[in-house]
C-alpha cells in the first residue's frame, strides 16, 4: 500500500439523503468492471491439471448461480424468454470453449482466468462486429457470463447487499433501485454512488429508507480501499476518506447537533401546521410499506397523502392478489387510527422498478406505457384487484383513491367505469365499501394542466405529482446528468402551472395536494403555501421541518412571493424570492435549506 | 470410415426472420446434445460444432443463410433429420 492512501482525502457531490455515518467502506465493484484482461501467470506442466480443476470449479459454481437466478425468474418471464436466459447456461457448458481454454493451459501454461479471458475474448471480438443486431447483442449476454466466471476465479464475488455482516458503508459505481430497496438497514450506515442524481429513483429510496446517501461522486471508487474508515455527510455532499483524528471528532460532534435539531423538530411534531394568519396547511406522509408509518407517526403526519403500491410488486416472482392487497390496505388504516390514507393505483414503467411485469423495453419508457395506461391496455385484471382491494378496505376507514399519470378526461372515463363495475359486483357478493369513496388524479402532465377546470369537475381531489410535471414540462430527464441542471422546480413555468391548477381546483372546489419532491424541500414552502396548495405530501422526515416554516410564515407574505416569483424572468430569481422570505423568518431553517433535503 | 461412421450430410436454409440469434442457437445445441453424433455447421468454409453455442452465434447466420449439416456418428441419419426439421420449423418461432 502506498504511503499517499493515508492521507485524508476529501471529495464533493451530491447530497441525496440526510445524515451523517462513520464507518468503514465496502467496495462493490460490479461484474460488468471484472471483464477485463486479467494477469498472465506461467503454469508450469505439473500443474496443469490443478489448473483445469480451478477452471471447471469456477464453471460449476457459475452453473449453479445461474441455474439458481433461472429459478427465481421462472413463473415471472414467459418461457421464451427464459430460454434466452438458457444461453447464458449454455455458454458455461459451451464444450468448444472448454476445450480451447484446457488447450491453452495445457500446451501453452497460460493460468486458466487468462486462458478463458482470451478464449472468450476472441468471441466477443468477433461476435460485436457481427452486422446482424441480433447475434451483435449476444456479445453482452457472452460478457456477463464471462465477467461471473472470472469473479468466480478471481475471487471477486458480488457482494450479496441484503446479507451483510458487518456495518458498513457501501461504495458502489451505480446502485439501480431494486438493490437501493433490498439494502439491509441496520448493515447499511449509508451509502456513496458515483453515478445519479439527487432526484433520481435511487436517491429517492434512500431518503425514505433514511439511510444517508451521496450520488454523483466522480472517481470515488478509485480513492477507496475495502476496510477504509469513511465519513459520508449526506447534509452537504461530502465523503471524507481516512480522516484524521481531529476531522472525525468534529463530524461526530455534527452529528450530535444535527440529530438534537431533529429531535427538537420532533418535540413540536403535535403543533399545528398553521401559518401566523391562520391558514391551515395538512401535512401527509409518503409512504410506500407498512414498515414507514411508525416514523411517520412519530414526524407528526396528518395523514397519508400518497401511498405507493408499486413496491408490493417488486418482490420476484411474486405478485400480490386482491386479498394479499387488501389486507395490507386494512392494516395500514388500522396502524394510522383513522387519518385519511390515499392509495395510488399500480405507478410502473418509467424509471420504476418492474422486473416482475412483463414490461417490454420501450425506446422512450417516460412517454410510453407507464402507470395507468399500462393499468388500461396490458394489466387490466390488475388494475380491477387493486380497485376492488382499496373499495373493500374503505369499508374501514378514512380510504381515497388515487390514479397516476392521467393525461385526458377520457381516462377518466374509462376508470371511473371500471369503478363502477368493480362496486357493482361487490355489491352482488354482499361486501361492503364506501359508494362515496373519495377519487383523485395525479397532475403530472403538462396536459393534464391545461385541462385542469374540465379534469376538475370529473373528480374529488387532485395531487400534483411535481417531479414528473417539470420533466415532462422542461423536457429533462432528471437521471441526466448531462441536464439534470434544468431539473428546476423554481421554473416559473412550473409556479404558473401549479397556479393553474389551484385556480381551476378553487372554482370547482376540490382540495389539492403537492405530494412530488418539492413538497418536502423546505426552499419551495413558502411558494407553495403563497400559491395556496392544502396539503403537502412528502417523505416523513422532512416533516419536521416544513411544519416549522408554516408555523412562521403568514399567508399574506407568502402569496406576495409566489406572486412575484411567478413573475420572474428566471428560475434563480424565483428561487431567491422564496429563500428571502425564508432567511428573514427562519435563518436556521435556511441552513438546512441549502442542504439540499 | 466403418458404416457407423458414416457422414450424413444436408443443406437447409435458415427461414425464421431473425436468422440464428441467441433463442434458436440454443435450441439448436439443445437438440444437439441429445445425439451421440458429432455435428458440424458449414457456412461459407468455416465449419463449427452444433454443440457449442458460441460456435453457432460466429456463423452469424441470419435469414436465407444455406448451411452444410454434417453429422457423423452411430445416430448420424437420426440427428440430421432432427436438425434440419427444426430449422424449416423456423424454430416454433412464426
Amino acid at each position: 500500500m502506498s504511503v499517499t492512501h493515508n492521507i485524508e482525502k476529501v471529495f464533493h457531490a451530491t447530497a441525496a439523503s440526510l445524515g451523517i455515518a462513520i464507518g468503514p467502506a465496502l467496495v462493490i465493484r460490479e461484474l460488468h468492471k471484472s471483464y477485463a484482461e486479467p494477469e498472465d501467470k506461467v503454469i508450469p506442466p505439473e500443474d496443469s491439471d490443478c489448473e483445469v480443476e480451478r477452471f471447471n470449479v469456477a464453471l460449476d459454481q457459475a452453473r449453479d448461480e445461474l441455474e439458481e437466478l433461472r429459478v427465481r425468474i421462472q413463473g415471472v418471464l414467459e418461457e421464451r424468454e427464459a430460454n434466452v436466459f438458457d444461453a447464458h447456461l449454455m455458454i458455461v457448458d459451451d464444450k468448444m470453449l472448454m476445450d480451447e481454454v484446457e488447450d491453452m493451459i495445457r500446451r501453452h501454461h497460460h493460468c486458466a482466468e487468462y486462458s478463458f479471458f482470451k478464449v472468450v475474448d476472441r468471441y466477443v471480438t468477433a461476435i460485436s462486429v457481427m452486422p446482424d443486431p441480433y447475434i451483435k447483442e449476444r456479445a453482452a449476454d457472452i460478457k456477463d457470463v464471462a465477467s461471473r466466471v472470472l469473479g468466480l476465479m478471481l475471487n471477486r464475488q458480488g457482494v450479496a447487499l441484503d446479507k451483510l455482516t458487518e456495518k458498513s458503508i457501501v461504495i458502489a459505481h451505480d446502485l439501480s433501485p431494486s438493490a437501493t430497496a433490498t439494502l439491509d438497514r441496520e448493515k447499511v450506515l449509508a451509502f456513496v454512488i458515483e453515478t445519479g442524481s439527487n432526484t433520481s429513483h435511487t436517491a429517492i429510496l434512500a431518503r425514505s429508507m433514511q439511510i444517508p446517501a451521496i450520488v454523483g461522486a466522480k472517481g470515488v471508487m478509485q480513492d477507496v480501499e475495502n476496510g477504509d474508515l469513511l465519513i459520508v455527510d449526506g447534509f452537504v455532499g461530502t465523503v471524507i476518506v481516512l480522516p484524521e483524528g481531529d476531522t472525525r471528532k468534529l463530524y461526530e460532534a455534527k452529528a450530535t447537533r444535527e440529530e438534537k435539531f431533529y429531535v427538537d423538530l420532533m418535540r413540536e411534531s403535535k403543533l399545528r401546521s398553521e401559518t401566523t394568519d391562520g391558514f391551515a396547511v395538512q401535512l401527509a406522509a409518503n409512504l410506500e410499506s407498512l414498515d414507514e408509518v411508525e416514523s411517520a407517526i412519530k414526524f407528526g403526519m396528518y395523514g397519508v397523502g400518497l401511498f405507493r403500491t408499486e413496491y408490493m410488486y417488486m418482490t420476484p416472482g411474486k405478485r400480490p392478489g386482491e386479498e394479499e392487497l387488501f389486507n395490507t390496505f386494512r392494516k395500514l388504516i388500522a396502524e394510522i387510527n383513522g387519518k385519511p390514507v390515499v392509495i395510488r393505483t399500480l405507478d410502473i414503467g418509467g424509471d420504476k422498478l418492474a422486473d416482475n411485469l412483463g414490461v417490454i423495453n420501450e425506446t422512450n419508457p417516460f412517454l410510453g406505457l407507464r402507470a395507468i395506461r399500462l393499468c388500461l391496455k396490458q394489466e387490466r385484471q390488475l388494475l380491477r384487484e387493486q380497485i376492488r382491494a382499496i373499495l373493500r378496505a374503505s369499508a374501514y376507514g378514512n380510504l381515497k383513491i388515487m390514479f397516476p399519470m392521467v393525461s385526458c378526461s377520457e381516462e377518466i372515463v374509462e376508470l371511473k367505469s371500471i369503478m363502477q363495475e368493480c362496486m357493482g359486483q361487490l355489491d352482488r357478493e354482499g361486501r361492503n365499501f364506501n359508494k362515496n369513496i373519495e377519487v383523485g388524479i395525479m397532475i403530472e402532465t403538462p396536459a393534464a394542466v391545461a385541462v385542469a377546470d374540465v379534469l376538475a369537475e370529473m373528480v374529488d381531489f387532485f395531487s400534483i405529482g411535481t417531479n414528473d410535471l417539470v420533466q415532462y414540462t422542461s423536457a429533462i430527464d432528471r437521471d441526466n446528468e448531462a441536464v439534470a441542471y434544468l431539473y428546476r422546480p423554481e421554473h416559473p413555468a412550473i409556479l404558473k402551472m401549479i397556479n393553474q391548477v389551484m385556480e381551476a381546483a378553487r372554482n370547482k372546489g376540490i382540495w389539492v395536494s403537492v405530494c412530488g419532491e418539492m413538497a418536502g424541500d423546505p426552499r419551495y414552502t413558502p411558494l407553495l403555501v403563497g400559491l395556496g396548495v392544502h396539503e403537502f405530501s412528502m417523505n416523513s422526515v422532512a416533516i419536521g421541518a416544513i411544519r416549522r416554516i408554516i408555523r412562521k410564515l403568514s399567508l399574506h407574505e407568502a402569496e406576495e412571493v409566489a406572486k412575484r416569483a411567478m413573475a420572474c424572468r428566471t428560475s434563480d430569481d424565483a428561487l431567491n424570492e422564496s429563500l428571502q422570505l425564508l432567511a428573514k423568518i427562519s435563518p436556521d431553517i435556511t441552513e438546512l435549506a441549502f442542504k439540499g433535503i | 470410415m466403418g458404416i457407423s461412421e458414416q457422414c450424413h450430410c444436408d443443406e437447409v436454409t435458415v427461414q425464421n426472420s431473425l436468422g440464428l440469434h441467441a433463442r434458436p442457437a440454443s435450441q439448436l445445441v439443445k437438440l444437439a446434445l441429445t445425439f451421440e453424433a458429432e455435428i458440424l455447421f458449414e457456412k461459407d468454409g468455416e465449419s463449427v460444432s452444433a454443440k457449442s453455442l458460441m460456435g453457432l452465434l460466429m456463423l452469424s447466420a441470419g435469414c436465407g443463410t444455406v448451411l452444410k449439416i454434417s453429422a457423423t456418428g452411430d445416430d448420424g441419419r437420426t440427428a440430421l433429420e432432427a436438425m434440419v426439421e427444426l430449422i424449416n420449423r423456423k424454430f416454433d418461432e412464426e
